[in-house]
């Protein structure tokens, strides 16, 4: 159980310095920041556990005590990471539901909702953030993929077809 | 083996059950949130029969045992979702549609060729017909009401939540 207090504790410090840090001041790029903070946490506590004599009997002993501890705390750093985007950005569906809820017994009709969700939130928006990632290029009023574009998008196909996946939107 | 590798390792095994089973009851015909219930049940329950073999446990006696499966369910957890999410990037993630398209049509696009086909119209109805498949709002009177169902909204608020306590900010709904 001390191994589990340990580890908790570990994340529980990670998600603080994360909290602590975008109240100070929000960061230009969210991913590689969260990614810095949660495993630097992580390497800095891995550490503090192999040469402090006061976390002997709470840190891992042996290397795959050491290693269940990152996994543990990789994958639910990584799962964080990747549903923060969700919290972030400001989800189409999310928004619907939300704006239909607000509205009680009144509803929301379609045309109402559609004034929620304009081009330049919705798709503008990914083309700017796909052309800052190195995803696509702009080239005389044409988006072309870059290679790094054409792996992701390579890569997706693959998983569509493996998984009998239907097309969404 | 040591039951600390055999821990470790643990997670990793729940993984490719939950996978093999999602992707088999997804062929079967159910639906891909049902699919992905599915699988993860499966994966839990294989790695709940084998944390009872003392192969398995981890070093520690008993407060020991428990502590190694919160450890291993939690590394599960975090697993299954990164899974999750990766599969629904594939149907939900305008970005990756957008990229799926630009190699159909041989890697480039005119913007305003892609704008006709990817707008907010696009996928206002798109959403619309996701959350009324999925039961989450219903039609009545040329309207839309929620419910029957209400995971997604509960989610929607948790998001909201979420958000005001990292960034400050609601969202704008």
């Amino acid at each position: 159980m001390k191994l589990a207090l340990f580890a908790f504790g570990t994340l529980l410090a990670a998600f603080t310095a994360h909290l602590v840090l975008w109240r100070v001041r929000l960061p230009r790029l969210h991913t590689a920041t969260l990614l810095v903070v949660f495993f630097g946490t992580l390497a800095a506590a891995l550490t503090l556990a192999a040469n402090s004599p006061a976390l002997a009997g709470y840190g891992p002993s042996g290397a795959w005590q050491y290693l269940l501890v990152a996994t543990f705390h990789g994958s639910l750093s990584l799962a964080y990471i990747a549903f923060y985007s969700a919290i972030e950005e400001d989800s189409p569906s999310c928004q619907i539901v939300l704006s239909i809820d607000g509205a009680g017994a009144a509803g929301r009709s379609r045309a109402q909702l559609a004034v929620l969700l304009d081009n330049d939130r919705l798709v503008l928006s990914k083309i700017r953030s796909m052309l800052r990632d190195g995803m696509v290029a702009e080239e005389g009023g044409a988006l072309k993929l870059t290679a790094f574009g054409r792996s992701i998008a390579r890569a997706y196909l693959l998983v569509e077809r493996v998984f009998g996946l239907a097309r969404g939107g | 083996m040591s039951s600390d590798a055999a821990a470790t390792l643990l997670p990793f095994a729940g993984l490719a059950i939950d996978v093999m089973v999602q992707v088999l009851v997804l062929r079967a015909g159910a639906r891909f949130g049902r699919s992905l219930a599915v699988g993860f049940a499966a994966g839990a329950a294989a790695m709940a029969a084998l944390l009872c073999l003392p192969a398995f446990a981890g070093s520690g006696g008993g407060s020991g045992r428990a502590g190694t499966a919160l450890l291993v369910y939690g590394a599960y957890v975090g697993f299954g979702y990164g899974y999750f999410s990766f599969l629904n990037l594939n149907q939900a993630s305008l970005r990756v549609r957008i990229m799926k398209e630009l190699l159909a049509e041989g890697e480039s696009m005119a913007l305003d060729d892609l704008l006709l086909r990817y707008n907010a119209e696009h996928i206002l109805d798109a959403r619309l017909d996701r959350l009324l498949e999925g039961r989450q709002i219903h039609r009545q009177r040329g309207v839309f009401l929620s419910g029957p169902r209400s995971e997604f909204l509960n989610l929607a608020r948790l998001l909201d939540v979420l958000k005001l306590v990292t960034t400050g900010r609601k969202t704008c709904g």
